[in-house]
Formats: C-alpha cells, sequence, structure tokens
C-alpha cells in the first residue's frame, strides 16, 4: 500500500503515455504549433494582469521609489523558481506542470495532492478574474454612458445577502431584477460572456488561442509603452529623493503585492505538448516573460513615483489619477480598455492550463477517461476545456 | 487571493524540492536545461548566518520576542525551516539555486500567511 503511494512514474513510461495519449481519439493529436515567441507572450499574457498599476500603487505607497528594488529581488526570486520549472519542463515535456514533475520527483501522493492543489488555485483564480473583468467592463461602460443594469452584473448569492443587509447596490439588483415564476434573474452576465467567448477559442484550438493572445499582449505593451514614455516627460526628479524613505522595512511591506504580480509564468509548461521544441523553447520562453515583466514593472514604477510624490499613490487606479492630475484625462480612458485586454488575456492562458493538468492527471487514472479525450478536428482537451468553463460559469451565478 | 498565491507558492516548493530529489539519484535524467549547479554547502549556512546577524543587529528583538507571539507563528516556522534547510545543505551538498528559489517561497508563504511584515 504504502509502495504504491509512493510509487514513481520513470520519465520514458510518462513520455510513452503521453504519446499515447496523442494517439488514441480519432487520428488527431495535440497540435504541436507553439515556438519560443507564443510560450513568451503567453507567459506576458499570464503575469501582466490589470491589478498592476494598483499593486505597483500601493507598494510604492509604502515603500517609497526604492520599490523597485524589491520588484528586482522578487524577479530573481521567481527566477530560481522558474529555473526549476525550466529543467522540469526541458526534461518531462508533458502538459501536467507541477503535478507531473512531483509524479516523476515523489510519487503519486504528492502528485495527487498537488494536482488538486493546482486544479483549486486555477479554479479559485479563474472565478476571481472573471468578476474583476466584468468590474472593468461595467465601469468603463458606465463611463461611456451605457450604464447595465445592477442585476446583470452582479451573481445571485451576494445580491441576496447584499440585499438582507442593506447595500444599496444589492438592494438595487434584488429589487429591480425581472422575475419568472417567483425566481429572480440576477447574474453577472459580462463576466458570463467572456468565459463562454474564452473557453470558445480555447477549445476551438491551440493556434486560435495563440493568435488571441498574442494580439492581446502586444495591445497590452503597446499601452504600457505609451504610458511610460508619455509619462517620462513628467517626471520630476525631485520625487525620487529620498529613493528609499521608508527604509527597508517599507519596502518589504509591499512583498506580497509584488510577488502577486510575477504568478503566472508557471502557466506556460501546461502547453508543453503543444510546443515544436518545448525543450529548448519552454525554459527561454519563461526566463523571457519574467525578464520583460521586470523591466515593464520597473519602469512603471519609476514613472508613477516620478510623477508624484510616493504617498499619494495608494488609490485603487494610480495611473488615471497621476495622469489626470497633469490634465491628461484620456489617459484613463486608454487604461481601463486596456486592463479589460489584459485581465482577458490572463483568463485566457488560466482556461488553457487547467484542462491540460486535467488531461495529465487522467491518463495517469486519477481522473476518469473522458477527462484526456482530445478533440479530432480541434486537437484540445475538449471534455476537459468545455467543463473548465462551466465550473468557472456554475460559482460565477450562484 | 491569497489562497492562489499560497497555492502557487506551495507549487513552486515543490518543484524546487523536485529540482533537488531528481540531483540525489544516482542516474539523473537525461534533461537539455539544467539548474546551474553550485555547491551550496557552505554558500547557504553562510547567507543564513549573516541573515541572522543582520537582523540581530538592526532589530534586536526580532527573534527574542516578536516572532514568538500569537500571530506570527509563520515567522517562526520559516525560521525552522531555513535551518533544516541549512542542516540539509550541508550534509548533501544541495545545489544552490533551488534551495534559495524553496527559501524564498516559504518566506513569502510566511509573509502570506501573516501580514505585519515582521522582518522590519
Amino acid at each position: 500500500m504504502a509502495n504504491q503511494l509512493f510509487r514513481k512514474k520513470s520519465i520514458t513510461t510518462i513520455l510513452r503515455d503521453a504519446e499515447q495519449g496523442l494517439g488514441d481519439g480519432h487520428g488527431g493529436g495535440l497540435k504541436k504549433v507553439l515556438g519560443v515567441r507564443d510560450l513568451t507572450f503567453f507567459g506576458v499574457a499570464a503575469i501582466i494582469g490589470a491589478g498592476i498599476f494598483s499593486g505597483i500603487g500601493s507598494a510604492a505607497s509604502s515603500g517609497g521609489p526604492g520599490i523597485i528594488f524589491l520588484y528586482m529581488f522578487t524577479a530573481v526570486a521567481c527566477g530560481f523558481a522558474a529555473f526549476c520549472y525550466a529543467e522540469f519542463a526541458s526534461t518531462v515535456p508533458v502538459s501536467g506542470s507541477a503535478y507531473t514533475y512531483s509524479y516523476v520527483a515523489f510519487g503519486e501522493i504528492f502528485a495527487w495532492v498537488i494536482g488538486w492543489d493546482l486544479l483549486m488555485e486555477y479554479a479559485i483564480g479563474n472565478i476571481a478574474v472573471a468578476i474583476s473583468w466584468s468590474d472593468y467592463f461595467t465601469n468603463l461602460m458606465t463611463k461611456a454612458g451605457m450604464h447595465i443594469p445592477d442585476w446583470l452584473t452582479m451573481d445571485y448569492i451576494s445580491a441576496k445577502n447584499g440585499f438582507a443587509n442593506g447595500v444599496s447596490e444589492q438592494v438595487a439588483a434584488w429589487t429591480n431584477a425581472p422575475q419568472i415564476f417567483g425566481f429572480r434573474i440576477i447574474m453577472d452576465l459580462p463576466a458570463l460572456l467572456i468565459v463562454a467567448l474564452i473557453t470558445y477559442i480555447v477549445f476551438r484550438g491551440i493556434k486560435e488561442s495563440r493568435s488571441a493572445s498574442n494580439l492581446m499582449v502586444i495591445i497590452k505593451l503597446c499601452v504600457i509603452f505609451f504610458v511610460i514614455v508619455l509619462g517620462a516627460y513628467y517626471v520630476n526628479p525631485g520625487n525620487w529623493s529620498p529613493f528609499t524613505p521608508e527604509g527597508f522595512g517599507g519596502i518589504m511591506k509591499g512583498v506580497s503585492a509584488v510577488f502577486f504580480a510575477y504568478i503566472g509564468f508557471d502557466a506556460i509548461s501546461t502547453t508543453a505538448e503543444e510546443c515544436k521544441n518545448p525543450q529548448k523553447d519552454l525554459p527561454r520562453g519563461m526566463m523571457y516573460s519574467l525578464i520583460i515583466c521586470t523591466v515593464v514593472y520597473i519602469l512603471l514604477a519609476l514613472v508613477l513615483t516620478g510623477m508624484v510624490h510616493y504617498t499619494k499613490l495608494n488609490v485603487g487606479d494610480p495611473l488615471a489619477m497621476v495622469f489626470d492630475a497633469k490634465g491628461l484625462k484620456f489617459i484613463s480612458g486608454i487604461v481601463a480598455v486596456s486592463a479589460i485586454i489584459a485581465t482577458a488575456s490572463v483568463l485566457l492562458v488560466f482556461q488553457l492550463g487547467q484542462p491540460r493538468i486535467w488531461m495529465s492527471m487522467s491518463r495517469d487514472g486519477l481522473l476518469p477517461k473522458i477527462f484526456s479525450r482530445i478533440h479530432p478536428k480541434y486537437g484540445t482537451p475538449s471534455f476537459s476545456t468545455i467543463l473548465t468553463g462551466i465550473v468557472v460559469a456554475v460559482r460565477l451565478y450562484s | 487571493m491569497s489562497l492562489t498565491s499560497i497555492g502557487t507558492l506551495f507549487a513552486f516548493v515543490l518543484v524546487c524540492a523536485g529540482v533537488l530529489a531528481l540531483q540525489q539519484q544516482k542516474e539523473r535524467p537525461e534533461s537539455k536545461f539544467k539548474v546551474p549547479y553550485i555547491n551550496g554547502q557552505f554558500i547557504y549556512p553562510a547567507l543564513l548566518i549573516i541573515a541572522v546577524v543582520l537582523i540581530v543587529i538592526h532589530v534586536p528583538t526580532h527573534f527574542t520576542e516578536d516572532i514568538w507571539t500569537k500571530d506570527t507563528w509563520p515567522m517562526a516556522i520559516f525560521w525552522l525551516i531555513a535551518i533544516i534547510m541549512a542542516v540539509l545543505s550541508f550534509i548533501k551538498k544541495f545545489s544552490l539555486i533551488p534551495v534559495l528559489g524553496m527559501i524564498s517561497c516559504f518566506y513569502l508563504m510566511s509573509q502570506e500567511t501573516h501580514k505585519y511584515g515582521c522582518v522590519s
């Protein structure tokens, strides 16, 4: 029994199972189309979410401009972990990510625990991302003069609880919602729509997902680049001195916010079986995406703390705040649009990752066989992908 | 949000530990990319001692009072793990990069569990 639990799989067995997994079904397997540029972009898509501006703002407000040292330190710490992911990705290029790696290194019981840990993490993460996408979208629509009714922008349970507690928005949603047979129709429609759209893209094929991700990352990086260049004109170097006003302790207060900004590079290892040359490209993709994001974060932190005094940065949308203060109101609109795109790209990569971990667990017999079924035409784990969408959608409704 | 971070950190820790486990295997599998091996036998314990000395000088109450309160137990566990890792590194000549990766993740985990930033 104990041997059973700590049973390890040799790397040759795992690779052979993956090969067979590719072969069964009706002809088609996963499609090997990703190159190092696509992987880097997937990495950037997953890492840079819409929260980066507020994250930088809150970290900088407690640590001052010296917060850039924390970004460097955290990048190095994540770089150590990325090195380890890279070694495994190149040794066992299979889509299970940390799940498969634990199977090889520690045996089945650890793999099982980490497999479920990853699934919870992805599920909770995706739901949170979908909800924040909906918030950004609703706010943008309101700014543009199109208010979406409250009962279409929140889930049933929070409307009900909010009504009971007398929260004004929820009360409005609860009382205005149309009723069918006494049941109030309340749902987070924007969130449901984005989840449906992303799930469709991921289901339709890895090429489609790649194109969507590349496009969104290019837009996202262009907006950030534009903001940095424009902001650089308004930097007052006086704001940078003293550079570390709050000392080491003040800087370290931002450590959670800063670490959160780097989460996501590991998600690209779930596409191992769709890479043209995973053993070479996955390590590079992870490193490049970490480096790109570090540079972006450091430049943004320098611009933000250079434009206004760091003590003023602890607001929900520091970027809009600093540019509004300079009379450039249109920037907040651009930032709001890019936030929608950035959040959608994060959702895309995580909705892509989860079914592939399920697929790997199913091949090892830890989940039913249907989880590793590959769509004969589109070459994606069809059942798992749709289930991933449904899991998020159900949680959004109830 | 914090739950997701802890799950991620847990995965990072296991992957770093996995690399250490692979290195202990007699026949290390073929791989096109390997974490560069730096012997952590002396470097890691030395780094730990430097960190402890710096903290004792700058925040004298850290080891005597700060980590022993009800809210700061994660920090106490962090130090325990850091010391165990130093002993293991010394005995087994662990590779430095995965060890530092693990320790950073454990530190971040302890920060996620309680948000007091007591290393100040």
